[in-house]
């Protein structure tokens, strides 16, 4: 985990070192637009801390195991996954929410579904998505979607 | 930040008070895990951030539209798929580049692959999946989640081939 942070900020830090010596001014520009990224997320990353906080204090984990656990089985998995279909999460702030339901007893089959369906799949811009390349197209590409994101979660379930 | 924005923080501490007045035995797993998350969150977001400030500043917006137009064959596909994994905006913002793409004639199966790829293999997305579930999630992901992808990519364009025998977008740009 802190490997993790270490390796990414030695990264973000040398492009940012790359680029202020290359151009500071497009630098600056650009670091403009790494804090209006940064202001857009903040509120719901605050928003998921808390839920995360609160789901830990109130969900009994033996009710997560039971309806996303190894016990579940494939039920678990179709809640998972559709649970991730509907759900409109920004995905960055996904992942903190899956690794909580992960320690709090949910399979790696039923998270993976869930990262998956919520990441590739999109029903609120799906009549965007058909005005703009036609309605089997979309149809075929989400549903499709919610398919593979199974196979992709049974296979994760199964090698990890 | 909006005072739209600042709705649903509020909402949920609003809960928090609430919940936490009533069983105020929860108070310190509570606080514990929402302080733990949301460290491990600053640890990396900042980070996330100026990378994705970084390629705003550096590649210019039309350049992810200029590859794809001559992209074809498995090179294209792979193409495809890099671009669409670039950190460059919400899903939304690529369905007109899609619609573009498939009237100047790119294949279906290309388009398929670049749009699943905004979607799903955004490297930003990426590296908070990294530090949140580990590298033997994220890279086992990753990995079945491409090959997903390109598979789906060249079915869907046989599946539309087969009815229509080819794609015509219903709003064609260019």
């Amino acid at each position: 985990m802190t490997y993790t942070v270490v390796v990414i900020n030695l990264f973000a830090l040398a492009c940012l070192l790359w680029s202020l010596l290359r151009d500071p001014a497009r630098t600056r520009r650009s670091l403009a637009i790494s804090l209006r990224s940064f202001l857009r997320v903040l509120p719901s990353v605050l928003a998921i801390v808390v839920l995360i906080g609160l789901l830990r204090g109130f969900l009994p984990p033996e009710l997560v195991s039971r309806i996303l656990g190894e016990r579940s089985g494939f039920g678990g998995v179709m809640v998972a996954a559709s649970l991730g279909t509907v759900l409109h999460i920004p995905s960055i702030i996904s992942f903190p929410l899956a690794a909580s339901v992960l320690e709090e007893g949910a399979s790696v089959t039923a998270v993976a579904a869930f990262v998956t369906t919520l990441t590739m799949i999109g029903t609120v811009t799906l009549p965007l998505e058909a005005r703009e390349l036609g309605r089997r197209f979309a149809l075929l590409r989400n549903g499709l979607s919610f398919v593979l994101a199974i196979i992709v979660a049974l296979i994760m379930g199964a090698i990890l | 930040m909006s005072l739209r924005d600042l709705m649903l923080p509020s909402a949920a501490v609003v809960l928090a008070v609430v919940l936490l007045r009533a069983f105020p035995g929860r108070t310190e797993v509570v606080l514990g895990t929402s302080l733990r998350f949301f460290v491990e969150m600053l640890l990396i977001l900042p980070a996330v951030m100026v990378l994705v400030g970084l390629f705003g500043g550096w590649v210019p917006k039309d350049v992810v539209a200029r590859y794809l137009g001559r992209a074809s064959g498995l090179g294209g596909l792979l193409l495809s798929f890099l671009m669409g994994a670039l950190p460059t905006g919400p899903l939304y913002m690529a369905f007109p580049m899609a619609s573009a793409l498939l009237a100047k004639g790119a294949r279906v199966a290309n388009v398929v692959a670049f749009l699943s790829a905004w979607a799903c293999i955004k490297v930003p997305q990426e590296m908070v999946e990294l530090q949140f579930l580990g590298p033997k999630f994220m890279a086992s992901r990753l990995v079945l989640t491409v090959a997903s992808v390109v598979g789906m990519g060249i079915l869907v364009e046989k599946l539309l081939r087969r009815k229509y025998g080819g794609v015509r977008p219903i709003r064609a740009e260019g």
